[in-house]
């Protein structure tokens, strides 16, 4: 549960839920819960995301990883979100860059897809930093806090990043 | 929500159609159309071989109502009183008040606006009854046919999603067609 604090300072800040399915974490009761479910799909093999610390710094900055995942169209989404504190220093791009070819070379994926609330304007310009393009803009695909808002759907195909390391 | 929809699975009536449960007794009519290469050509499923494999796929869509899961209705041409298709709807991504239509039709009823006819009455269920935010169809480039019936029903061409979709061992792109709630309801005008 060593997470939890730095899990709940990150995900409480409105600037960072603002874009997010999520509405900021209440307590830090919450944010263990969330560690503790994410705990037991791993165990039992489900897609979690990865915590993402600094070299050196064993603390939760942020998250990213598989929300979906289809092995018959060898296609996964990923998911992100970084503590506000670390935003402009390149780390979600290259936390992304990471996360994407695992996706390709660990889970055989050929497309990787996110979506992004309309008006994140740092979420897309990560995306176009790893060769994602936007492909649609979907009417109010998105549900977040009771709201619809529009989606801009990426994606990178393998053949965009091949030869893949 | 959709889920009780779907064990419910409303019975939906246009001019020339009903839109019902299948039932046993509709395997001939659906093998006449899911036997043949045309249309099983963009979908994920491979032509049945046998009228077994239409009944085995009606028995799995009617087990899937009843589970609440994502299932189709049975389209029949009221004047001759056979199965003449189906469409189909499923929840996007849980949570986001959305449905992905599906739909197929035999071949030998194209051309005179069945599968419009039956499209449209879905998605104004889908936004009348249902009460979804919005619906969707994902149409693979080549089969113009479904994106122009898309088009005809009134959902809006909003992309295109590069080799999504994995069709008898072959990528393939699809165009992604919406609405949402609030333009279907500032444009109806039934």
């Amino acid at each position: 549960m060593g997470d939890a604090a730095d899990l709940f300072a990150m995900a409480s800040s409105e600037a960072v839920a603002q874009f997010m399915l999520y509405p900021p974490y209440p307590s830090r009761e919450h944010a263990e819960g969330v560690l503790e479910r994410w705990i037991q799909r791993g165990e039992s093999g489900e897609p979690v995301p990865w915590a993402i610390t600094l070299r050196g710094e064993d603390r939760l900055i942020g998250r990213c990883g598989y929300s979906g995942y289809s092995p018959a169209h060898r296609r996964g989404r990923i998911a992100y979100d970084l503590s506000e504190a670390y935003w402009g220093r390149g780390i979600m791009p290259e936390a992304v860059r990471l996360v994407t070819l695992a996706g390709m070379t660990q889970l055989d994926l050929n497309r990787v897809e996110a979506w992004v609330i309309a008006g994140n304007r740092q979420s897309e310009q990560v995306l176009r930093k790893n060769n994602y393009r936007l492909e649609a803009t979907m009417r109010h695909a998105i549900i977040a806090r009771g709201q619809p808002y529009d989606a801009l759907f990426y994606a990178v195909l393998r053949a965009d990043l091949e030869p893949l390391p | 929500m959709i889920a009780d929809f779907l064990k419910q699975l409303p019975t939906i009536r246009t001019e020339r159609l009903i839109l019902r449960r299948f039932r046993p007794g509709d395997a001939a009519d659906i093998f006449s159309y899911t036997s043949l290469e045309e249309v099983a050509r963009y979908m994920t499923w491979e032509a049945h071989r046998s009228e077994a494999d239409a009944e085995a796929f009606i028995q799995h869509t009617l087990e899937a109502l009843a589970k609440g899961e994502p299932g189709a209705w049975a389209i029949e041409h009221l004047a001759d009183g056979r199965v003449i298709g189906s469409c189909g709807i499923s929840d996007c991504i849980e949570g986001f008040q959305s449905v992905a239509l599906g739909y197929v039709l035999n071949p030998a009823y194209q051309g005179r606006g069945y599968m419009a006819e039956a499209v449209r009455a879905v998605v104004r269920t889908c936004f009348q009854d249902l009460g979804v935010n919005r619906v969707e169809a994902l149409c693979v480039t080549e089969n113009q046919a479904s994106a122009h019936v898309a088009q005809r029903c009134g959902l809006r061409l909003e992309g295109l999603l590069r080799q999504q979709v994995i069709i008898h061992g072959q990528f393939m792109d699809q165009q992604v067609w919406g609405l949402c709630a609030e333009d279907y309801f500032d444009t109806a005008l039934e």
